[in-house]
C-alpha cells in the first residue's frame, strides 16, 4: 500500500472531522480503516491543523473524564473544498501516466 | 510494555519540548489508550510499542516550526531578544486582517508605531525589520514562492503553515492591539473578496473593486468608503462614515449612537441597508432603484436626496 501522509493525510482528516465532529481515538479508528495509519503520525498531523486554524478542539466530559473533539473551522473548510479540487485533478495527472493497455483516461 | 511505561518513556523523549506542549502530549495519548479500552496497569496494543518514533515524529514536526522561527529572526535588524518576540506574540489581542491581493497601508498616529506599507500580498516579497517601537513590513508573495513562506513574529503571522500547505486565497495578520492605539488604515483592494476584522483604527479609508467587502468589530471615527464592489458588510462602532457607494448591496451596522452621528452616501445600488443609527443623508444618484432601498431600526431621521 502507498504510506499517506503530509498534506493527503492532512486532507483524509478534514474530510472525516467535516462530516462530524470527532475525538482522537474515533479519528484513528475511522482513518485505519482505509489506509494504514502509524501511532506517531495523527498528533502531528492534529497539531497542526490545529495551529492553522483549519481545526478547533473542545472538550466534553466523559465517562468521568474529559474527550477532546475536534471540529472543523470556516477557513478549514475552504481549505477542504480546495484540496478536492486539487484531488480530482491530481488524481486525473496520475491516471493519465499509469492507465493500463487498452485504457481511456476520461 | 505497560500504559504507565509507554506515558514515561513517551515524556522523556520529549524533554526538550515546552512544557505546555508536553502536557497536551501526555493528555492526547492518555486518551488514546484510555479510548482504546487500555487501563492503567495493562499493556499496551503493539502500535504503541515504540513511544521513542511517537517523540521522535512530534519533535520533528516541532523542529520545522523552530527552525522557521530562527530564520525570521534573522530578518529583523534591530530587534529585540527572542524572548521578548515571543511575549509579544502571546499578547496578541485581536486584530485580523484577511486579505488577499490587494495593496494596503496601515500607519499609526500615536507615540507608539507600527508601519505596515505598501505591502502587495499577492505578488512580491515578504520582509520585515523593527527599528525602536517602530514595525516595518513589507509582504511580497510572488505565486512561485508562496509555499516557502513562514512567518510568525511580533505578533504578526501571516497564516503562517496555513499559507505554505493551502496557497492563500486569503491572508491573515494579527497584531496586537496594545502597540497600536491609534491606528489608519489606507486600503486599496482589487481582489475577489476583503474582510477586515477587529479592528481598533482612529480612520480607514477603503477604496474598494471587489466582489465583497466585509468590516467586522470595527472600531474607528472616520469611515470612508469608496466601494466597486457587489457587496458591502460594515459592522463595528463608527462615528463618522462616508460612503460613495456602487455596489449591488450594502449593510452597515454600528453600536454606537452618538449624537452626532452622520452618515453622507452616495448610492448606486440595488438595496441598502441601514442599522441603529440617529440619522441618516443618503444622497442617490439618478437612476438609483428606490425600490430596492431598505432603511431599518432606529434611525431617528431620514433625508434622502436625488443628486
Amino acid at each position: 500500500m502507498f504510506s499517506i501522509q503530509g498534506q493527503i493525510l492532512d486532507f483524509c482528516v478534514l474530510a472525516i472531522v467535516a462530516e462530524k465532529d470527532v475525538y482522537g481515538y474515533e479519528l484513528t479508528q475511522t482513518l485505519s480503516q482505509g489506509i494504514e495509519l502509524s501511532e506517531s503520525t495523527l498528533y502531528p498531523v492534529l497539531r497542526r491543523l490545529l495551529k492553522n486554524d483549519l481545526l478547533e478542539s473542545y472538550d466534553q466530559a466523559y465517562d468521568g473524564r474529559n474527550r477532546r473533539y475536534y471540529r472543523m473551522t470556516s477557513l478549514g473548510r475552504e481549505v477542504l473544498s480546495d484540496y478536492q479540487k486539487k484531488w480530482k485533478k491530481y488524481v486525473k495527472q496520475v491516471e493519465h501516466f499509469v492507465k493500463e493497455k487498452g485504457e481511456k483516461v476520461i | 510494555m505497560k500504559r504507565e511505561e509507554f506515558i514515561e518513556k513517551l515524556m522523556q523523549s520529549l524533554t526538550s519540548l515546552p512544557l505546555k506542549e508536553k502536557e497536551n502530549v501526555k493528555a492526547f495519548y492518555e486518551e488514546m489508550l484510555e479510548d482504546a479500552g487500555v487501563e492503567q496497569g495493562e499493556e499496551v496494543p503493539l502500535m504503541f510499542q515504540q513511544p521513542e518514533e511517537i517523540a521522535k515524529s512530534i519533535l520533528q514536526a516541532e523542529e520545522i516550526s523552530f527552525e522557521s522561527k530562527e530564520e525570521n529572526k534573522e530578518t529583523v535588524p534591530g530587534g529585540s531578544g527572542k524572548q521578548e518576540q515571543r511575549q509579544v506574540a502571546q499578547d496578541i489581542e485581536k486584530m485580523v486582517l484577511d486579505v488577499d491581493g490587494i495593496s494596503l497601508k496601515i500607519y499609526p498616529t500615536a507615540e507608539k508605531q507600527i508601519y505596515i506599507q505598501d505591502a502587495e500580498f499577492s505578488s512580491k516579497e515578504l520582509s520585515t525589520h523593527v527599528e525602536g517601537n517602530t514595525f516595518y513590513l513589507n509582504a511580497r508573495f510572488p505565486e512561485h514562492k508562496r509555499e516557502n513562506i513562514d512567518f510568525s513574529l511580533w505578533g504578526i503571522s501571516f497564516g503562517s503553515r496555513g499559507l505554505q500547505r493551502h496557497r492563500p486565497h486569503r491572508l491573515k495578520i494579527f497584531l496586537p492591539l496594545h502597540l497600536l492605539p491609534k491606528l489608519c488604515l489606507e486600503l486599496q483592494a482589487t481582489s475577489s473578496s476583503v474582510k477586515l476584522e477587529d479592528l481598533s483604527l482612529l480612520k480607514i479609508a477603503a477604496d474598494v473593486k471587489a466582489s465583497a467587502l466585509k468590516l467586522e468589530h470595527v472600531q474607528t471615527e472616520q469611515l470612508q468608503l469608496h466601494l466597486q464592489a457587489s457587496s458591502c458588510k460594515v459592522e463595528g462602532s463608527f462615528e463618522d462614515c462616508t460612503l460613495h457607494a456602487d455596489a449591488s448591496s450594502c449593510k452597515l451596522k454600528t453600536r454606537k449612537k452618538p449624537e452626532d452621528f452622520e452618515v453622507y452616501t452616495r448610492l448606486n445600488m440595488s438595496s441598502f441597508k441601514f442599522f441603529d443609527r440617529n440619522y441618516a443623508v443618503l444622497a442617490m444618484r439618478e437612476g438609483t432603484e428606490k425600490a430596492n432601498l431598505k432603511i431599518f431600526a432606529n434611525v431617528s431621521s431620514v433625508k434622502i436626496e436625488e443628486l
